[in-house]
């Protein structure tokens, strides 16, 4: 009589696949991603420190200020359909080099004199729209105070800036 | 010869990683080549502690980048590169829909702030979250019957 067979066959051994465990994968995942953003972050020209205080970015300060912020997408659907003033905080070269489509001039260095200027287009309900170069610049934020203190009332502040508009391919006159 | 049924989930699982595989792509190169901007858009989920934004601003696409390299270039470990993937993505919806709770609709970063974020509105990066989950799990789903019908 025959012994029974517990072994598995041949063929079905060859035909399984050596698979690595999801496990394994997921450390070997993770210790690449660790040794390249590691690497990345020591050969970088300029490299973002390792541990930062954002709490002073024009983010924060509008969000404790209590300014509404909008992102690049809402920004882009006011400006498009229109409704709101645009206003560039920006000095007046920075403007002329380009700017939001309809944006109007009204640096924040001189918003004392451009406030005198454009008062018959700042109404209390009229909606406006802020911004300066990126979203590191502070002239919009100051410049969103300013007019929340003359009297505004539908203040949008696009923190990101003119950098990210550019950068996302959209529409600059 | 390979059966029929077999070759069918071989690419299902093919097409479906390499999908995966190049939205994370898309995702991570502009967040790899600009951590400033994607340490700023972290912050502004205001999810994490302080010291926390910047190294996942530094790491977290380099998970992204060698998770979906893994995809196509290493098979093998194709099932951990989907189910981290997967984790992450469930991880940025979760933060997406805190942050449209509190209304601070900010853009998502997802893509580093590249033109992709503009193309759709910020509302249906959730359900473009989802969809893509939905796609990670045809994938797995596809090794899986590719496997038992290897055996």
């Amino acid at each position: 009589m025959m012994p029974p067979q517990f072994s598995i066959p041949l063929s079905r051994l060859e035909s399984t696949p050596r698979y690595w465990s999801a496990a394994a994968s997921l450390a070997g995942i993770l210790l690449l991603a660790l040794f390249f953003g590691t690497l990345a972050q020591l050969v970088r020209p300029v490299a973002i420190p390792w541990i930062e205080d954002h709490s002073q970015s024009p983010f924060a300060k509008a969000r404790v200020a209590g300014v509404e912020l909008v992102s690049l997408e809402q920004a882009k659907d006011m400006v498009l359909a229109g409704g709101v003033l645009v206003l560039d905080a920006r000095s007046l070269a920075d403007f002329d080099a380009g700017h939001l489509p309809g944006a109007v001039s009204f640096p924040n260095a001189t918003r004392g004199e451009s406030y005198y200027e454009l008062a018959a287009l700042l109404q209390p309900e009229q909606a406006l729209l802020v911004y300066c170069s990126s979203k590191t610049c502070d002239d919009a934020l100051q410049l969103a105070l300013f007019l929340r203190e003359q009297g505004s009332q539908k203040i949008h502040l696009f923190a990101e800036g003119f950098q990210a508009w550019r950068e996302a391919g959209l529409p600059t006159e | 010869m390979r059966p029929r049924s077999s070759t069918i989930w071989l690419v299902l699982e093919w097409s479906a990683s390499l999908l995966v595989a190049a939205v994370f792509l898309l995702a991570s190169v502009p967040k790899i080549l600009n951590p400033a901007a994607f340490a700023s858009a972290v912050y502004q989920m205001n999810l994490l502690p302080g010291v926390l934004v910047n190294p996942v601003a530094i790491y977290l696409p380099w998970i992204e980048f060698v998770a979906a390299c893994a995809l196509v270039i290493v098979p093998p470990t194709r099932r951990g590169a989907l189910a981290l993937l997967g984790f992450l993505l469930a991880a940025f919806t979760l933060a997406l829909m805190v942050n449209f709770l509190r209304g601070t609709a900010m853009s998502c970063g997802c893509f580093g702030g590249t033109f992709l974020e503009t193309i759709f509105p910020p509302w249906t990066a959730p359900l473009r979250n989802v969809v893509l989950l939905g796609v990670i799990c045809i994938a797995l789903e596809a090794g899986r019957q590719r496997q038992c019908l290897r055996l």
